[in-house]
């Protein structure tokens, strides 16, 4: 079989960007949706915590002019709590990403350079981390972490519930990460313009932040992308447990178990956010097999 | 999830916490045999079964150790004590006993007994049957949680602490007669005398070392114990030889049966009699299937959310506690969103109970009001109040209420957050200990009384002398209000007391405004259309008396 010439891998290969420009969209949609969530509900004026149904009927109300998504059961708007929702989903999953990212960057490159019992004890630390199970470890984590009312620091959040979350899926997302980036150092250790760095006397540092982290970036790229998609979805899983976003945040999760207690008779309720969930996560997911497919580093980043 | 909605509840007196998961009422049902088939002995009508839904096998089938009204459910029909509660008046009446004096310093009561009285196992009731009954259980080794009930007794407290052997209390005059002896003045002792915990126990198979009597209870009830098949059934025979009439029922099948939808089909298919369970408005076919057999009627508890009196912000504030009640929607809660659910509460007397006071004028909803009050209260507009959370135990119900809550508050100003925890927990945080405060700032809670009588709630949750795990969660004092139930208590004419008691709640509501007021609790349960003879009772479902039902199905 004649080998592939190296060109190639550099072929526009359209099938697969589908997948870039469909994940984009749906990452763009979601931002938009997230930063004009005031605009786009100001048509009725609705914050997410007002209730709208009449205290003369029953809530959950079916989906109507007013409401398009029918109200919850508290009679709130269904699409206004989305919309809201989409703020939260996102801020979750990017900031707890970038504390991640930070961890694990700094972790991999570390044991990548410095190699020895260095990298020996950081990556027996990693394997740690991955030999928890995430979900429980998340559980585990978050009773452990003090009420929100008791730690000042984070009280200084503009939302506590949400600091929480933050830290405890930054905290356990970035063994991936720094597997990654530690496997994309010691790859590039070796190529001849690190040798060069080296022999012109430039400093470990200077030549793991100017010459080694900007060459492995397109594979951290990816992982945070696809990482986005996944603290997504641990967030809605954490707040259908009720240790997630606390009431009355309008975190989808939280819809989805205030949901649930209507799936057979009026199914809007929970179903509008679980679409909402899959497809963000999908979006992320996408977006990121696109990244990847785009910069052609597949399985380094897999 | 049952439309009652209910908040952790726990029963009165110092009794253990009753479980929750005795919370989830029975089921009563009659019809169709679960075990076996029907079979017809010849020459006699068909065999009367009923059947009903406990949760969960009850914990206890020893009336002394039984805090909980699973137990209660079976312990009541095997057992009877010397009086018993009428289960409408609620009054006590005759049951053992045939009739009864008190002396004229309201010490002595003197029971005569009936004579034709006799144990499952043949041997006849008499008077020293009550001596060994309440010996038993005072006595310290039997670790009994209700020994209180017998605590007014004199000399009661010497014997449980071993310091005597003798028991001045109780006096075995003749075979047939007993006299109970007080040290003070009691007023509802008769009503206490009703709780099973006081059943009367043949001494021949209660004394077995082996406990042989917790597998195979033996008592003088209108139901004898015939087998228990553990998280299956528990099956009751006809008493015949039950002093007051044989019941018409000939068994009785008490199904175990944890999962509420599966208990509910069971119903629907007809596999059970009765259900302690009505459906849930939210799911309207079924609701409409069986609106015409849900039984509707009160039941003796309130629920509440408690303000900590002993942890800023509500500590001597009760401008903002009355801010937080005007400014809840109680209606709104409990007849639409919660429809079918409870009455919203004005105070704290729930509704049967002499004392109940209906020109209570409580807290409607007002805003405006509330607005005011949270200025008064030196919190204009919100600002200035330190974080506030809403304790709740995790339930669905809980949830929805405690964000309603939420949402009412908030339109005050004031931003409310919740905790939500588990039964365990949350109990921990709720009581705190005699001197310090437990942690909940406010917390959901409901009170059942152990006896229906107002000093069953006034005094086990907001005496002064309950402060801590007892029941005064809320570390209420007032000294006023205390006189007030005191006082009630050495009375003994019912119109008196019932006056004192609602001028110690109007203290309590209006002028110091404890709790935010919620909701007179119900209870539901469903009866097939066959099942005649019911006495509905604000005492639960559970204490629906068996002995007077009756299946009258068309002979097919």
């Amino acid at each position: 079989m004649p080998e592939t010439p190296p060109a190639d891998r550099f072929a526009p290969r359209p099938r697969r960007s589908i997948l870039l420009v469909v994940g984009g969209g749906i990452v763009f949609l979601l931002i938009l949706c997230a930063l004009l969530a005031p605009a786009l509900s100001a048509w009725n004026g609705l914050t997410p915590y007002d209730q709208v149904a009449p205290r003369t009927v029953t809530p959950p109300t079916p989906p109507d002019r007013q409401n398009l998504l029918g109200t919850d059961g508290l009679g709130r708007d269904q699409l206004t709590r989305l919309l809201y929702g989409a703020r939260i989903s996102l801020l979750v999953g990017i900031v707890a990403e970038a504390i991640a990212l930070l961890i694990g960057t700094a972790v991999g490159a570390l044991a990548g350079y410095a190699g020895g019992r260095v990298d020996a004890v950081l990556m027996r630390l990693t394997d740690l981390v991955f030999a928890f199970p995430g979900p429980l470890l998340a559980l585990a984590a978050i009773a452990a972490i003090p009420e929100p009312d008791k730690a000042p620091f984070l009280r200084l959040l503009p939302e506590p519930s949400l600091g929480t979350l933050f830290l405890v899926l930054g905290a356990l997302g970035w063994a991936g990460i720094a597997r990654l980036v530690r496997a994309e150092v010691l790859r590039l250790r070796s190529h001849e313009f690190t040798r060069a760095a080296e022999a012109i006397g430039a400093s470990s540092s200077r030549v793991v932040v100017r010459h080694l982290l900007p060459n492995a970036l397109g594979p951290i790229v990816v992982a945070g992308t696809l990482g986005v998609g996944g603290n997504i979805l641990m967030e809605a899983w954490l707040s259908f447990l009720g240790v997630g976003a606390r009431p009355p945040l309008p975190s989808w999760g939280t819809m989805v178990t205030e949901g649930q207690a209507y799936f057979l008779t009026k199914p809007w309720v929970c179903v509008a956010p679980g679409l909402a969930i899959l497809i963000a996560v999908l979006g992320f997911n996408l977006l990121g097999d696109g990244v990847r497919d785009l910069i052609g580093r597949g399985e380094a980043a897999a | 999830m049952s439309p009652g909605a209910r908040p952790g509840i726990k029963d009165g007196g110092r009794a253990a916490a009753l479980l929750l998961a005795a919370m989830a009422v029975t089921v009563f049902a009659a019809g169709l045999l679960p075990i076996g088939c029907a079979r017809t002995a010849p020459g006699t009508k068909t065999e009367q079964v009923f059947r009903f839904r406990l949760r969960e096998d009850p914990p206890t089938l020893d009336p002394a150790l039984s805090t909980d009204n699973l137990s209660e459910a079976v312990i009541l029909n095997l057992f009877r004590g010397l009086v018993e509660m009428d289960p409408e008046t609620l009054l006590p009446r005759p049951a053992v006993a045939a009739s009864w004096t008190i002396s004229p310093d309201n010490l002595a009561y003197t029971f005569r007994l009936r004579d034709d009285v006799t144990f499952h196992n043949g041997r006849k009731v008499t008077a020293a049957d009550a001596e060994y009954s309440f010996r038993r259980l005072l006595r310290k080794e039997t670790n009994s949680p209700r020994r209180w009930i017998l605590e007014p007794l004199a000399g009661a407290a010497e014997f449980t602490e071993g310091k005597s052997d003798s028991l001045p209390g109780i006096q075995v005059v003749d075979d047939r007669t007993v006299t109970l002896r007080l040290s003070k003045p009691f007023a509802p002792f008769l009503g206490l005398l009703t709780m099973t915990a006081t059943a009367l126990l043949p001494k021949e198979i209660y004394d077995d070392p082996a406990k042989a009597y917790l597998r195979a209870p033996v008592g003088c009830g209108p139901f004898r114990f015939s087998r228990w098949e553990q998280s299956n059934f528990i099956e009751l025979l006809a008493n015949d030889h039950f002093y007051g009439g044989r019941p018409a029922l000939d068994r009785v099948v008490i199904r175990i049966i944890e999962n509420h939808q599966s208990a509910l089909q069971e119903y629907r298919a007809g596999g059970l009699d009765s259900l302690d369970e009505a459906p849930s408005p939210d799911t309207p076919e079924v609701y409409k299937e069986l609106e015409p057999e849900i039984k509707k009627y009160p039941f003796i508890a309130t629920g509440y959310i408690g303000f900590n009196l002993g942890l800023p912000p509500f500590k001597g504030n009760a401008a903002l506690r009355k801010a937080f009640n005007y400014a809840v929607d109680k209606k709104y809660l409990w007849e639409v969103l919660m429809p079918g659910g409870d009455i919203p509460a004005r105070g704290i007397i729930p509704p049967g109970i002499p004392g109940y006071d209906p020109d209570l004028p409580g807290y409607p909803c007002d805003p405006e009001k509330a607005k005011a009050l949270l200025a008064e209260a030196g919190y204009p507009g919100g600002r200035g109040l330190p974080p506030v959370a809403l304790w709740v135990n995790t339930s669905e119900s809980n949830r929805r209420i405690a964000q309603q809550i939420q949402a009412d508050l908030k339109k005050i100003g004031v931003n409310l957050a919740i905790r939500e925890v588990d039964w365990g927990a949350y109990l921990k945080a709720v009581e705190g200990t005699k001197d310090t405060p437990g942690e909940a700032q406010m917390f959901r809670f409901a009170w059942n009384l152990d006896y229906p009588d107002a000093d069953a709630i006034l005094r086990a949750e907001l005496h002064s002398s309950n402060i801590g795990p007892q029941g005064n969660y809320f570390r209420y004092k007032n000294p006023e209000f205390d006189r007030l139930v005191d006082e009630a208590l050495r009375l003994t004419d019912p119109q008196a007391r019932a006056e004192l008691y609602r001028r110690a709640e109007r203290i309590a509501v209006m002028d110091d405004a404890v709790w935010l007021f919620l909701n007179y609790m119900q209870s539901y349960t469903l009866f097939k259309p066959y099942v005649k003879g019911i006495v509905l009772t604000p005492l639960g479902e559970f204490r629906i008396p068996l002995e007077r039902l009756r299946i009258e199905k068309d002979a097919a």
